[in-house]
């Protein structure tokens, strides 16, 4: 290569890196936030986040979260919400920023929140990647039922509105409690129960179905399953002869009782033959919120009709 | 002495011609690296609903006039718009590149950077990264991390594969590609399978898509891709030698095997960087070095450098549109690449154009 | 310096069938070396040995004294050219980029084509006349211009062997000759070693001044091409019969296949005397034997068609040396081969003095009461350099010979005859 070219293309290189070098470093410069009174608290993804004492724009990107914000009476301190959080009905007029699987960042940071809450149907590289913009986001991802009843007292605290939470809270576990010990009192027979969300897809361990069934006094025919939310053939369900089925309904499930019946060699199983199929509303049972408990009820008064009028 | 001067100047034109064609689209990706600024779900130029930039914060910020304006404004050019329409050009300055190459070495048309596995071995690192626990020590470059190490390893299996004593034919390379991209689709599905409450997020990144861009990601991706990128550009001779076959490219004195290996090596780690950080974004490796054949020729030392610039210019002006057009809905880009590129391609087609040959 | 390349004791199996056994030979600056064999022999085997696209297992090849395999790839791309068989370019690359590509291996990686590169690009188009098609693509190419923007490509690379497989398969004669011209140009002019493997015998023969024979992958013969294309040499490794003869314009050898046409039979229907010569009797001789009939002729100068083809025929024929009148003996030979036969047949050959006994001979046979046909497709006037003689014998043997025009109708005569007797 001759000189001349060597030397521009060390120029060109030169100056490339030069300006992403000026570009990063006015990236980097930016006032730094005064420390205010702040909490720390570990989050769903176990990480220590740092929250100022109260949030006054607030974003919420999870229609759980959304619920349980309002639940708690800091609906008016939310600011946005995700193109999903439909309840309660004044969560529809929010702005809105976007699905929770990829939000977005630009009217994110436009509202300028002072914390972001999520849950873990986001991921945890998305919200590695808001925080990079120098947003604060907290995660709830509660495993189980009472985690979820612990996560509305833990929204209460980071919020400012802990006693609200607390109160919310309270009243959710004597509802909860009302429940689990009056099944763990009756020594009646637990049935077996297929919990469906989607056609042939159902409720393994480690998902909220699954702990409701148990918690309601049933026994999951897919308690032996290796997925939280696996597929199920007609052979399986057939095989483990379900005493009751229970399907979901909502915008995506168009599923009727009809259908349930007509599937290859479903009449001859016990619910069927006893007419005993129900439908359930598809959000109550897979938002890790308030109304998770009106799913147990609901679930409660199927599974045991003589003991739940 | 007239045919002297014929050979010589008309080389020289035919050169001077490359020339200005590759000065006219390094302005005019400069020229929409600028504009695209401008874009966005909250910039002067979008949808109009919520908060809004107005245009002369947008040229403040970006020049460093200072002004008055918002914090968040600067935050949003400067950290979020910025880095995304850089990531954006490099991405797609190496999968076009990257796709010329391939298209060279394997002297097929239908090649792509993800020919020999690059693609399959990325979504299995990828959906692997779900099960490990690496984010509590490197955040959120586990992900990107284990892509590239899948995408680069299963390169490396192919090859292996593929080679015999003499080296490795490119339609052994092809057919193993397919081979272990098969069996490599099937594991990713059945991780897919196993990921639950993981698995949307993993299907979206799938489809690929610049949302993980942000300062750091592209000093991390810069200097491997321009690097890799020029690098590349020093084996136009070989490649068009190679385009006339193995045994030719051997007799004007190729060591073809070697130069082979340097390619698919170079491409794995310049397609390999993109795809780590923007998941499968196809069509763009695909379609745009024929684009630019039809124009420029098949004559590589034109056609690398004229591929890398249009491919940076169509993937940036392309998710600027995936990332305002529904605001604040983004639609994937890989989907919006196929929508624009397959019909303006077919239209070159049917235009006559000679494609391959 | 002179340049030699040396193959010695090369070996090459695909897997494990052997295509090239123990090759050894050496060609020297300026050589014209022809490579042939039948389909098979392995000489485009050996061809990419020369150039180690194909690694020989056993033995070497050196250039200059220095081992191939020593050689990096670049470094043999500057010593040696390939011209490989219809060789494809599947790309849009006009002429000039073509050929620009035999620089590869001169110009370094980091580098640009420089002017010098250019000139010798120019040089090689100049040279092989295809400067004019510089901005077409290859595709619009003829047969013949491809092959010269190929050569030029080879050129390009200013080596000092150039190999070529089958330079002329698929060209029509005109582009045939066209390429091999230009090669021989090249050649004599820069002294450039060729070696090409030729599959026309008579091409080869015709621009080599050496040519190796193959067969089985063994090198048969190596040697200037009269002693190597020999009609022994050709029926043992092509397994065809040929004549070689110089060709009278060219005084090139000319190979000709070879149909041994029925020889004299035993059960003949006629035993039938040319007097011929000039040519005239040639076709004759072949069309009667092949009517199962018995031929002889005299007498016929030695350095006649006639007689050659006689004595390749395997026909008694009376020969004479040239430029000399028919001698006594000729004469008595002549008449006894004439009492021997059923028919006589006069050909129309040019009659000087020193043949002019063949007509008494015909003339005497007549009075004797033989039958004699004669052909006269030309008249006595135009072939008579004897001052009139032939003219007035040909008048007398008009008056009692069955006069004919063709040697078809000299066949049907004779027949007639035959049914008489």
């Amino acid at each position: 290569m001759t000189r001349g070219k060597l030397i521009s293309l060390a120029l060109l290189l030169l100056s490339l890196t030069l300006s992403f070098a000026v570009g990063y470093y006015l990236a980097g410069l930016q006032p730094s936030k005064e420390a205010e009174q702040e909490l720390k608290v570990i989050d769903g993804y176990g990480r220590a986040v740092s929250i100022s004492q109260r949030p006054l724009r607030i974003i919420s990107l999870a229609p759980s979260v959304t619920e349980t914000l309002y639940a708690i009476e800091v609906g008016e301190r939310v600011v946005a919400v995700d193109d999903f959080s439909d309840y309660p009905d004044e969560a529809r007029a929010k702005a809105k920023i976007g699905s929770y699987l990829n939000p977005d960042l630009e009217k994110i940071v436009a509202l300028n929140p002072d914390l972001i809450l999520a849950s873990d149907i986001t991921s945890r590289e998305m919200v590695l990647n808001i925080e990079e913009k120098g947003l604060t986001v907290f995660v709830l991802a509660p495993k189980t039922l009472r985690e979820v009843i612990r996560d509305i007292r833990l929204i209460g605290l980071i919020t400012g509105n802990a006693d609200e939470a607390n109160a919310i809270a309270e009243k959710l576990e004597q509802r909860i409690n009302a429940i689990t010990s009056k099944i763990s009192n009756s020594s009646a027979h637990r049935p077996r129960v297929y919990l469906e969300y989607y056609p042939y897809w159902t409720f393994g361990p480690g998902s909220f179905g699954h702990d409701l069934i148990l918690m309601a006094g049933g026994r999951n025919v897919a308690e032996g399953a290796l997925a939280a939310y696996p597929q199920v053939s007609n052979e399986f369900v057939v095989g483990s002869n379900p005493e009751i089925i229970i399907f979901t309904v909502g915008p995506h499930a168009e599923t009727t009782i009809q259908d349930i019946e007509n599937r290859p060699g479903w009449r001859n199983t016990e619910a069927v033959r006893t007419g005993r199929i129900y439908t359930i509303d598809d959000d109550i049972l897979s938002r890790p919120g308030p109304r998770l408990v009106d799913a147990l009820e609901q679930l409660a008064k199927m599974i045991h009709p003589e003991l739940f009028a | 002495m007239t045919a002297e001067k014929t050979i010589v100047s008309c080389f020289e034109r035919k050169r001077h011609g490359w020339k200005l064609t590759i000065i006219a689209l390094s302005i005019a990706l400069t020229l929409t690296m600028v504009l695209t600024t401008l874009v966005g779900s909250t910039g002067p130029i979008g949808p109009s609903s919520g908060e809004r930039i107005p245009l002369q914060a947008v040229l403040d910020i970006l020049f460093g006039k200072g002004g008055n304006w918002p914090e968040n404004f600067r935050a949003i050019i400067m950290d979020i718009r910025l880095p995304r329409i850089l990531l954006g050009v490099l991405v797609g300055c190496s999968l076009a590149v990257s796709g010329a190459v391939m298209q060279g070495v394997f002297k097929n048309p239908m090649a792509d950077p993800y020919i020999i596995g690059l693609s399959a071995g990325a979504a299995v690192g990828a959906s692997a990264s779900t099960f490990l626990p690496l984010q509590q020590d490197i955040g959120i470059y586990a992900l990107p991390l284990l892509a590239f190490i899948g995408a680069t390893l299963t390169v490396f299996l192919v090859y292996q594969i593929a080679k015999s004593r003499g080296g490795a034919r490119v339609e052994t390379l092809l057919l193993s590609g397919i081979a272990v991209g098969s069996f490599l689709a099937a594991v990713t599905s059945f991780l897919l399978y196993l990921s639950g409450q993981q698995f949307r997020f993993l299907f979206f990144w799938l489809l690929g898509g610049l949302w993980m861009a942000s300062w750091k990601v592209v000093w991390i991706v810069f200097p491997i891709i321009i690097i890799g990128t020029v690098l590349l550009q020093l084996f136009a001779r070989d490649l068009n030698a190679m385009l006339m076959g193995e045994e030719q490219a051997t007799h004007l004195g190729i060591d073809v095997e070697t130069v082979k290996k340097i390619l698919l090596a170079l491409t794995s780690l310049v397609a390999g960087t993109a795809v780590a950080f923007s998941g499968i974004i196809g069509f763009v490796g695909l379609i745009i070095p024929h684009i630019m054949r039809l124009r420029v020729g098949p004559n590589h030392s034109v056609l690398l450098p004229a591929s890398t610039l249009a491919g940076g210019l169509f993937l940036t002006s392309v998710d600027t549109v995936a990332r305002t057009i529904i605001a604040p809905t983004e639609i994937p880009v890989g989907v919006l690449t196929a929508l624009c590129g397959a019909p303006f391609f077919v239209y070159l087609l049917r235009k006559g154009r000679r494609v391959w040959v | 310096m002179r340049l030699r390349l040396e193959v010695r004791g090369v070996s090459f199996s695909y897997e494990s069938t052997p295509i090239l056994k123990d090759a050894t030979f050496s060609v020297e600056q300026g050589e014209f070396l022809g490579v042939m064999g039948p389909n098979g022999s392995g000489k485009t085997t050996l061809l990419r040995c020369m150039c180690r696209v194909l690694e020989p297992r056993v033995g070497t090849v050196l250039i200059d004294g220095r081992d191939l395999r020593k050689f990096s790839r670049s470094e043999i791309a500057k010593s040696v050219g390939v011209v490989p068989q219809s060789p494809m370019v599947d790309a849009a690359f006009t002429v000039v980029e073509i050929v620009l590509m035999g620089r590869t291996s001169r110009i370094g990686r980091f580098e640009a084509e420089s002017v010098k590169d250019l000139e010798a690009v120019e040089e090689a188009m100049k040279m092989t006349d295809t400067l004019r098609l510089s901005d077409r693509t290859f595709d619009e190419l003829s047969g013949g211009e491809r092959q010269r923007v190929i050569i030029a490509r080879a050129l390009a690379q200013e080596p000092k062997v150039l190999l070529l497989d089958e330079p002329t398969v698929h060209l029509d004669i005109k582009y045939q000759l066209e390429v091999l011209e230009l090669i021989e140009k090249l050649n004599k002019q820069t002294g450039i070693v060729i070696v090409a493997v030729f599959h026309d015998l008579n091409l080869a023969s015709q621009y080599c001044d050496r040519i190796i024979l193959l067969h089985n992958g063994r090198i048969e013969a190596v040697g200037p091409p009269e002693q190597v294309l020999t009609p022994e040499s050709i029926r043992r490794i092509y397994g065809v019969d040929v004549v070689v003869k110089r060709h009278p314009v060219t005084n090139a050898l000319h190979v000709a296949p070879y149909l041994p046409p029925k020889r004299n039979s035993l059960n003949s229907r006629a035993a039938v005397h040319l007097v011929c010569g000039g040519g005239s009797g040639s076709v004759l001789m072949k069309f009667l034997l092949e009517s199962s009939m018995t031929v002889t002729a005299g007498v016929l100068n030695v350095l006649d068609t006639d007689y050659e083809t006689a004595r390749s025929l395997g026909l008694s024929v009376v020969g004479e040396i040239p430029f000399s009148m028919i001698s006594e003996e000729s004469f008595a030979a002549n008449v006894a081969l004439i009492e021997q036969s059923d028919v006589v047949v006069l050909t129309d050959f040019p009659v000087g003095p020193g043949n002019l006994r063949n007509l008494q001979a015909v003339e005497e046979a007549l009075e004797k009461g033989r039958p004699v046909v004669v052909i006269e497709s030309t008249p006595v006037q135009h072939r008579d350099f004897t001052g009139g003689i032939a003219a007035e014998y040909m008048a007398r043997l008009r008056k009692s010979a069955v006069v004919v025009r063709s040697a078809k109708e000299c066949l049907q005569a004779i027949m007639n005859l035959q049914a008489v007797v």
